[in-house]
């Protein structure tokens, strides 16, 4: 587990020496300030469309950092040629592949972090209220959410040429956003023989919009029932746990020349 | 006095599409030992096979026949890797760390406790004279500097054998004599150093025994001063004359 | 390797920063370019957008919940538009409510039937167990702003506008929500701006009208605009196979209670009678023309008595 650990300390520090993170900070940050000072109908005070757009943009570049900081690992040690020095040492491949995953993830974990703080300070100086307990809920989801995305993007960086991988994993991500949820219908209407494969890619996705819970932030609902949060949380174990044993048998098997 | 590394009828077949027949043959009927202590150089021209044996020896490509052992022990078996230290041809260590950090990284993965890390560091950063730089990313230092890194990533575990697959490609006149310099230290402290070269001065002054290499076979192996005496000249021309190029005319 | 998708979010970020910015531009020079840089820019997308701000303000509405695509179709395939004709009637509270229909807007019937959707099934699909899952984490039930919570509303419509200045819905809508919240001076400029953008729209003529009705209670002017609404309609209506009849339906019914306001008994019956023929609910029509015909009975009677 050391060993593991290791490895996931080096990916994390790597995202702290990159510029990425910054950048994408500091423009989110920034959008929001701007589209925040905005006044709309000389009514001040208005708080929602600001939360909405913080938001949105934490998604998509925590969505980034994610799948880029996954989807790098591999190719990279293969690149500069560091997987050699380091499989010449006590450490299985499976070990190797569990660190660079815990290591994008608590690195998406602290990137959340630090968007959710600047998240609530905007939503603390617009509506005078900072509902803790929902933001704590926003912030596991999400992080349990991102927690697939990096090991499909790892699973995926053992698959395709890093460029592809990105632009597959975030397209199938902006997919399943957006219409994950309604594959069900489309499978009741489709019916036949195609009603049934949709269902099948319907029950196989990973349903990350599940983990969104933006809306409930935005507009001050109640905090999601307690129940509910511990089944996502399992549901998003497993489906990271089949991501990365199926990453593991590829990567054990792929050779390294 | 015992074998640390032997080779038996190693045979190594890449899958290559261009090629008659589909493969490339990288190895063919490899045989050689290597006995504790010694300092054996691994010779050849580009292409004849030489890490290719590495990648066999430290379990990265599977042979297609023969058999390879570290320590009496299998090379497929993780566990015959326990007690080496390997330095990669041609390597760019994570960029964005310190030499100290990368160190401690390894250090970790040996599982040696904090202690112990910080005074091997210490050592080999000395070592390797990168002591000074110990906490500039590595993305800052030279080629020659990255090597010695290297060098120092390979010795974490004070291993019992090293593997080091040309360890002076690309190096200066005085990095290479530094290099030198370790590898006979590394003698002395009673280490057995396996590492291929293509470049012969070196080898003369610091190899007990060479293999000569040509195109996946050992075309020569033995001691450096029975090689020399047996064909009558200079460990080069031995080379020249053992891949087969014509030796240019001598000058008395 | 990671540029590419770098390179999309700093463009996506950048569009963002730029409506922003045009948007600032607009309000501190005293706005009004209906093709703003970021129009050009956005091309025919910005319609999309457009109607996507819009949904938008609906779904603030509903503190966060969208009418799916699926709920849309359904809606717009079944019960389209009941129109409620009592006192509030016709106004463009919203444009899509999700199952429920609240086109009567914020009147007292209005959340009588709010009520009733209160505890209506979320969204009527299959029932999986994902679907079960999905549901526990968005917003479940039918609940609308409250208070000054409207205001929330606010940015998307403007948004709507400024990335299709021809969209007349969202200017109704705009105008209709800052009429509400009691804001008339900036109902009154956004309803003008519309009406600069869109000078042949009978929609944005009928919400004037509706604002100078409740605002000003000057019969004459809002009797004014709504016979120029009318006129607009026909023009845009005469022609066409299936003519907007609930646009007409919402105009003639306020003309007719202008008509009404002010004593002129003949002209209100004629709208109504016009109204019963394109009415979805002739039978309530007809119960208005009762009541009309027996006010001008009764302001008859005294007449003849004499
Ligand atoms: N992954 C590979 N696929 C196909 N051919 C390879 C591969 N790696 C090496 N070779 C070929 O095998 C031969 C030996 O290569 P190598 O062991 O790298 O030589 P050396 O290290 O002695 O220069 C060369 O002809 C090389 O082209
Ligand atoms: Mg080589």
């Amino acid at each position: 587990m050391n060993r593991v650990f290791a490895v996931a300390a080096v990916v994390i520090r790597e995202l702290i020496r990159r510029k990425d993170f910054y950048v994408l900070f500091v423009l989110t940050a920034a959008i929001t300030l701007l589209m925040g000072s905005i006044t709309f109908f000389n009514e001040d005070d208005i708080a929602r469309y600001v939360k909405e757009i913080c938001l949105l943009l934490i998604w998509l570049a925590t969505l980034v950092i994610a799948v880029t900081t996954a989807g790098r690992q591999l190719p990279a040690e293969k690149e500069s040629r560091t997987i050699f020095p380091l499989l010449a040492k006590p450490i299985s491949r499976t070990e190797v592949l569990a660190g660079k995953f815990l290591g994008c993830w608590l690195a998406v974990g602290i990137t959340l972090i630090v968007f959710y703080l600047f998240f609530g300070v905007i939503s603390l100086a617009r509506e005078h209220e900072l509902p803790l307990v929902n933001y704590l809920q926003a912030v596991w989801l999400h992080w349990l959410m991102l927690g697939i995305v990096a090991a499909l993007a790892l699973l995926g960086s053992l698959l395709m040429t890093p460029a592809a991988n990105l632009s597959i994993v975030i397209l199938a991500v902006i997919g399943i956003w957006t219409v994950g949820e309604f594959l069900n219908r489309v499978a009741a209407k489709a019916g036949g023989v195609s009603g049934w494969l949709i269902y099948a890619v319907y029950y196989a996705i990973p349903h990350l919009e599940i983990f969104d819970i933006r809306e409930r932030i935005i507009h001050g609902w109640e905090p999601v029932p307690w129940g509910a949060v511990i089944l996502a949380s399992g549901y998003a174990l497993v489906y990271m746990a089949m991501l990365l044993a199926a990453a593991a048998l590829l990567f054990r098997r792929k050779p390294l020349t | 006095m015992d074998t640390t590394l032997r080779v038996n009828h190693l045979r190594v077949e890449y899958p290559a599409p261009s090629e008659p027949g589909g493969v490339k043959l990288a190895v063919n009927d490899l045989s050689f030992e290597v006995r504790r202590g010694e300092v054996f150089g691994f010779l050849g021209p580009n292409g004849a096979g030489k890490t290719t044996t590495m990648n066999v020896l430290l379990g990265y490509v599977n042979a297609t026949g023969g058999s390879a052992e570290l320590f009496g022990v299998d090379v497929r078996q993780p566990i015959a890797r326990q007690r080496i230290g390997y330095l990669p041809e041609l390597t760019y260590y994570y960029r964005f760390l310190t030499a100290e950090e990368l160190l401690r990284f390894y250090a970790r993965i040996f599982g040696l406790n904090h202690h112990t890390a910080s005074r091997r560091i210490d050592e080999l950063l000395k070592l390797v004279e990168l002591d000074g730089v110990r906490r500039r990313p590595i993305r800052t230092y030279s080629k020659g500097m990255q090597q010695r890194v290297g060098l120092a990533q390979a010795l974490i575990n004070d291993p019992d054998l090293l593997l080091l697959d040309e360890p002076t490609s690309g190096l200066d006149p005085i990095g290479r004599m530094k290099v030198r310099e370790i590898i006979q230290r590394l003698q002395q402290q009673g280490k057995t150093v396996f590492f291929s070269s293509h470049e012969l001065g070196e080898v003369e002054t610091v190899c007990n025994r060479v293999a000569i290499l040509h195109q996946g076979c050992v075309q020569e192996q033995g001691h450096v001063s029975d090689l020399v005496a047996k064909y009558q000249c200079d460990l080069e021309q031995v080379f020249l004359k053992v891949v087969g190029y014509p030796s240019p005319p001598r000058h008395e | 390797m990671r540029r590419p998708a770098l390179i999309l979010l700093l463009l996506c970020a950048g569009s963002l920063a730029l409506t922003g910015w045009v948007l600032r531009q607009d309000a501190l020079r005293g706005r009004d370019q209906a093709k703003s840089a970021l129009a050009v820019l956005l091309g025919d997308g910005r319609r999309l957008f457009a109607n996507h701000f819009l949904a938008k303000a609906d779904a603030y509405f509903h503190r966060g919940r969208y009418p799916s695509l699926f709920e849309v179709a359904e809606k717009q395939a079944g019960n389209h538009l009941v129109e409620s004709l009592g006192s509030e009637g016709g106004d463009a509270g919203h444009v899509q409510g999700p199952e429920c229909d609240h086109s009567a807007g914020p009147g007292e019937e209005a959340h009588a039937h709010d009520e009733a959707c209160e505890h209506a099934e979320p969204s009527g699909g299959p029932d999986d167990w994902i679907a079960r899952l999905a549901a526990r984490f968005e917003p479940d039930r039918h609940v609308h702003l409250e208070g000054d919570e409207d205001k929330e509303m606010l940015p998307w419509v403007k948004l709507a506008v400024e990335m299709d200045p021809h969209n007349v819905d969202a200017y109704a809508v705009g105008g209709y929500w800052l009429r509400e919240m009691g804001k008339t001076r900036e109902a009154e400029a956004f309803l003008r701006e519309a009406q600069r953008n869109n000078p042949d729209s009978c929609e944005i003529y009928f919400e004037l009208g509706r604002l100078t009705e409740l605002t000003t209670q000057d019969w004459g002017k809002a009797g004014r605009l709504y016979r120029l609404a009318l006129v607009k309609w026909q023009a845009a209506n005469a022609k066409l196979e299936k003519p907007d009849l609930i646009a007409l339906a919402q105009i003639l019914g306020r003309s007719a209670k202008v008509h009404e306001a002010q004593g002129e008994y003949e002209a209100a019956l004629q709208d109504y009678t016009l109204l019963k023929r394109v009415s979805p609910s002739p039978e309530a029509v007809q119960r208005l023309i009762d009541q009309l015909q027996k006010r001008m009975a009764e302001v008859r009677s005294p007449k003849s008595e004499r």
